[in-house]
């Protein structure tokens, strides 16, 4: 169904412009505005004739607890992923291979994909302060990795239901016990794995209904929850609130760049396979 | 007997490995949410958070779901789930349609609209912020080259259809959100998310056989016939999963309205409301109520997608 004819090169032309002007514009002047110097930054007329400069990212990095906030992100963010992966990878094998809990399992970790994380929010917050976890890096990675499970375990289901049975069979010919059956079956579907690693990291990275109720105080903030602080203030000072974005923006789209196929492949999977 | 104990070491070896994620499960997602069905009956402030809890009934739900506040927060956040997938799902199949017939392979193109599906909402969010401002704001200084006045993008003065209007006008953008900060919100929410449903339509279109496509071409169909008789029919399942996907994320937005409007009571959704009963006045048993009617809204898509997915 490709269009041909004289019209192709010019529609061709319009959509090139269009994505470029509505989708990579705003990303780059994000970029461009961060690294403005100040007195260009805030004059009324906008001009692109200056010098870059990093002065609203030092005046971000300079703010106290903010490099915290940083090691806090990459903490939540790793442990929550790997907590996730693991014990999904483990109970998706179990799901695909052994049929655990029928199909009732399987629509169940579709419908927990559908909670609010809001609605949950009010009962995290009362158990985590009876048990003395707010404002600790673990309350985070606790309901991280439990919101990030049931997508964890739904992609790597998917990719071991496509794995011929067949294989597992010559293996246990050959007389490989379960578990070595099991480990062989999840070495094949790394690539899986991977893409389950790097969306679980991503949406961590950028968790900010949990982190904001859960974990506030300064010293237990996330990059985020840091960012959401630039709109209560009394008035926003606009370079540093843009440098901060950028710094929770960017490693996400240098990473969607230079994933492409894993990202991809992820956001499709279970949409097109049904 | 052997085929016998074998069936039961393996039911107990499969038992084992998913045991973790289960129990996981369990006391993440089951065991909060009988606790907020338990906070939801009770009276739990911040007042008397340490002391004792009252049982007070349904008397919290009763005061939810008296309060006119919360119908209109309940309006709004319906409006904004209806109109920003409809318009993201419009925009997301001319993009795929427009990539499927335009390019072979557009890998570079295809991933730099994925990006923003990818970020954080609250810091697109901030960043559109930025970008709306009314005085000296990207996108009014680009309007401006074209000669076009500046937008109030973030106020609730009213759309110029309704603004006009000398009569009903500032009832009727009041009672169906018709200003520029909610209609903001909803591009903002399209920008960032039509590229998903794009995504999975060019994924399947992709897919397709390409027979039928060419035979209705070489029996003299138009481009807009082939589309709508042949194409969308076949995409069918592929866009219901798409639309159920986005209805259901947009009901959980919260971030990337905070970010532009924070706790205002003229933007406030569901989650906001939920927000504010919670951290601005400390009522978890209101709250809970609340979170509980939300969570019963949110079943109703999620069962008439289930249902689908079986039959």
């Amino acid at each position: 169904m490709q269009l041909k004819g004289k019209w192709r090169r010019f529609l061709q032309l319009f959509v090139v412009l269009a994505v470029l002007l509505i989708w990579g514009l705003p990303l780059l002047w994000l970029v461009v505005s961060s690294i403005m110097p100040s007195d260009v930054f805030y004059a009324t007329k906008f001009s692109l004739n200056f010098r870059p400069s990093l002065e609203h990212y030092s005046a971000v990095l300079n703010k106290p607890y903010y490099l915290g906030s940083v090691f806090n992100s990459l903490v939540v963010a790793t442990i929550g992923t790997i907590v996730a992966v693991s014990i999904g990878s483990l109970a998706a094998y179990g799901v695909a291979r052994y049929q655990v809990g029928g199909r009732l399992y399987t629509l169940g970790i579709l419908g927990l994909k559908m909670v609010p994380p809001m609605v949950l929010s009010i009962p995290f917050y009362v158990i985590f302060a009876k048990m003395g976890l707010i404002n600790t890096r673990s309350a985070l990675i606790i309901v991280g990795a439990a919101f990030n499970l049931p997508f964890v375990m739904w992609l790597i289901r998917g990719f071991i239901v496509d794995i011929p049975k067949e294989l597992d069979e010559a293996a246990y010919i050959d007389g490989a016990s379960r578990l070595k059956v099991m480990l062989l079956t999840l070495r094949l579907v790394v690539p899986g794995i991977v893409t389950a690693a790097i969306f679980c990291f991503i949406f961590l990275w950028n968790e900010f209904i949990f982190a904001s109720i859960l974990a506030f105080s300064p010293a237990a903030k996330t990059m985020p929850v840091a960012l959401g602080d630039f709109i209560t203030a009394y008035s926003i000072q606009w370079g540093p609130m843009l440098a901060a974005s950028a710094m929770v923006v960017l490693p996400v789209a240098v990473l969607t760049l230079s994933l492409q196929r894993n990202i991809i492949s992820g956001l499709t999977y279970g949409a097109v396979k049904g | 007997m052997r085929t016998c104990s074998l069936h039961k070491s393996e039911r107990r070896f499969g038992a084992a490995i998913v045991a973790p994620a289960t129990v996981f499960l369990l006391s993440t997602f089951l065991f909060p949410m009988l606790y907020m069905l338990y906070l939801s009956l009770h009276r739990v402030q911040l007042s008397n958070f340490r002391g004792v809890w009252e049982f007070v009934g349904t008397k919290q739900f009763l005061r939810v779901l008296r309060d006119p506040g919360f119908w209109v927060v309940v309006s709004r956040t319906l409006q904004f789930v209806f109109l920003s997938v409809g318009l993201e799902f419009v925009v997301g199949l001319l993009l795929a349609l427009g990539f499927y017939s335009l390019f072979k392979k557009a890998n570079f193109l295809t991933t730099l609209v994925v990006i923003p599906v990818m970020l954080a909402p609250l810091a697109v969010g901030l960043m559109w912020r930025y970008m709306l401002s009314i005085d000296h704001g990207f996108v009014n200084q680009l309007l401006g080259l074209l000669r076009i006045p500046s937008i109030p993008w973030l106020s609730i003065e009213p759309l110029p259809i309704v603004g006009n209007l000398s009569l009903f006008g500032r009832q009727l953008s009041d009672v169906l959100n018709l200003n520029w900060g909610f209609l903001a919100v909803v591009l903002i929410d399209v920008w960032q998310t039509s590229p998903f449903i794009f995504l999975l339509l060019l994924a399947g279109l992709r897919s397709l056989p390409g027979d039928p496509l060419e035979a209705a071409s070489v029996d003299g169909a138009s481009y807009w016939q082939t589309v709508r008789h042949i194409v969308l029919p076949m995409l069918r399942p592929i866009i219901g999963v798409s639309l159920f996907i986005r209805t259901m994320d947009s009901l959980k937005a919260f971030e990337n309205i905070w970010a532009l409007f924070g706790n205002s009571v003229v933007m406030r959704t569901l989650n906001i409301q939920i927000y504010t009963y919670d951290i601005q006045m400390s009522n978890y048993g209101l709250g809970s109520a609340a979170s509980v009617l939300v969570l019963l809204l949110a079943l109703i898509p999620t069962c008439i997608f289930l249902k689908y997915l079986e039959g």
